[in-house]
């Protein structure tokens, strides 16, 4: 799915499975900021954002105990967030994704970012937001998420144009 | 082969990530060579990310927000402590923010190998500069050789480098072809990337927490980033911190020079301090 996996991450999916503490420990101590972005970026409102991270710190316990040892953990962790924000947010599935190219584009602000961000449809934000924070190829985001692997592209292409298309003044 | 301009616009945000296959990625990279205006795309999209990580993550280690907006430390509520950035001292300068991704912004953390040691002298980035030598043979224990980020980001993670600082950017655009990276050594968790260009080689080097403070010779801001720039005879060095990261930038000009392309890098109106 995603080549080898990392000596590490089958050591840490092997304590994990065995309901090892200090295993998830160690996950959520490496993940938690990662994780608490992609909630802020998809919750908006600090409340809500707590809410959906929560929500996946609550779902981690059972989620491990399930996880392939033929699969990173970030590519793990990315399916169960992802599978998450789409149940509380009620995420429907993108029926076509238009990717169009901007003529011009700038280096937006972190404000204009988060502005920007804002008026993305969430469906294709998270994929956004999982490819910055997660950093896990589309090819694995799809089998994990069962999007064709050219959703997941489009997806991540409409939002990072959307976000560098320089305005008119 | 080659590939016609609106391909490779379609998939230059996947390049942008690393995410493309290795041919594809090749071919991308042959466009953009060829291409001022894709590379400027690029850069562009390399900033999004970077502005994207820098406004959602500060939040995350407990800044910028109240309580609300701070997450819970861990499944075992180990002390919140862990998870607040190290309190500056009151006479420095204040809290940097500066996406993580902007490690991937060539330049801006770049450090001249065959200067380096010479160069800092008692600065802020002293202590580090024995790293350099060392990642630029790409021989040293440790070292893994790889020139796909995406590749070398995951074997980083694997050899025990924090997520965090396991990100690889991609820096053909500017003709910097990755040649592999490493753990940084001894107790400091960090990262060392290593990229050649007409056979010179630059290590940049990621560490957690802060730089000691030095009194700089120019002073710049960017987008709220303070920006510190070193003067040691011609050469000198930029260093800022990046969500929760030291990074460092090098180079053979007057410091106020340097600083400027720094500032190309972060983005954005600068005010010089």
């Amino acid at each position: 799915m995603a080549g080898p996996v990392p000596i590490e991450d089958a050591r840490l999916i092997s304590r994990l499975r065995a309901a090892d503490r200090g295993a998830l420990d160690e996950l959520w101590v490496s993940w938690r900021a990662p994780t608490w972005a992609v909630c802020r970026g998809m919750g908006g409102e600090p409340e809500r954002a707590r809410a959906l991270f929560d929500d996946i710190q609550a779902q981690l316990p059972g989620a491990v105990r399930g996880w392939s040892l033929e699969s990173p953990v970030c590519c793990q962790l990315s399916r169960l967030v992802w599978r998450r924000l789409e149940a509380r947010l009620e995420l429907p599935r993108p029926a076509g994704i238009e990717a169009s190219v901007p003529a011009r584009t700038a280096t937006p602000s972190r404000d204009e970012v988060a502005r920007r961000l804002s008026r993305v449809p969430p469906e294709l934000r998270v994929i956004y937001l999982l490819d910055v924070f997660y950093r896990c190829p589309a090819r694995t985001l799809a089998a994990l998420s069962g999007w064709a692997e050219l959703e997941v592209r489009k997806a991540r292409a409409a939002v990072a144009w959307a976000l560098v298309a320089e305005e008119g003044p | 082969m080659s590939l016609d301009r609106s391909t490779v616009l379609a998939m230059l945000p996947c390049f942008a990530c690393g995410d493309l296959p290795p041919e594809q990625a090749a071919l991308v990279r042959a466009a953009l060579d060829q291409d001022p205006e894709l590379r400027e795309h690029l850069a562009h999209l390399h900033g999004a990310m970077a502005a994207c990580e820098e406004a959602l993550g500060e939040g995350a280690l407990g800044e910028g927000g109240g309580d609300g907006a701070r997450p819970p430390v861990s499944v075992a509520e180990a002390p919140v402590s862990e998870l607040e950035r190290p309190v500056r001292p009151a006479a420095s300068a204040p809290p940097l923010r500066v996406g993580a991704a902007l490690l991937g912004l060539a330049a801006a953390l770049l450090l001249s190998i065959g200067t380096a040691a010479t160069v800092l002298g008692p600065r802020p980035v002293d202590a580090l500069a024995p790293n350099h030598a060392l990642a630029a043979a790409a021989d040293a224990p440790g070292f893994i050789t790889q020139s796909d980020p995406a590749a070398l980001s995951i074997a980083l993670r694997a050899a025990g480098v924090e997520p965090g600082q396991a990100g690889v950017g991609d820096l053909s655009f500017m003709g910097l072809r990755l040649v592999g990276g490493m753990k940084a050594p001894g107790d400091r968790p960090g990262s060392i990337l290593v990229y050649e260009r007409d056979g010179q080689r630059f290590v940049c080097q990621m560490y957690g927490g802060e730089a000691s403070q030095g009194a700089p010779a120019a002073l710049a801001t960017v987008g709220g980033h303070l920006l510190r720039a070193y003067q040691a005879g011609p050469t000198s060095v930029v260093v800022w911190e990046a969500f929760g990261m030291i990074c460092l930038f090098s180079g053979e000009l007057p410091a106020q020079e340097l600083l400027a392309v720094a500032i190309q890098r972060v983005g954005g109106p600068a005010a010089e301090g």
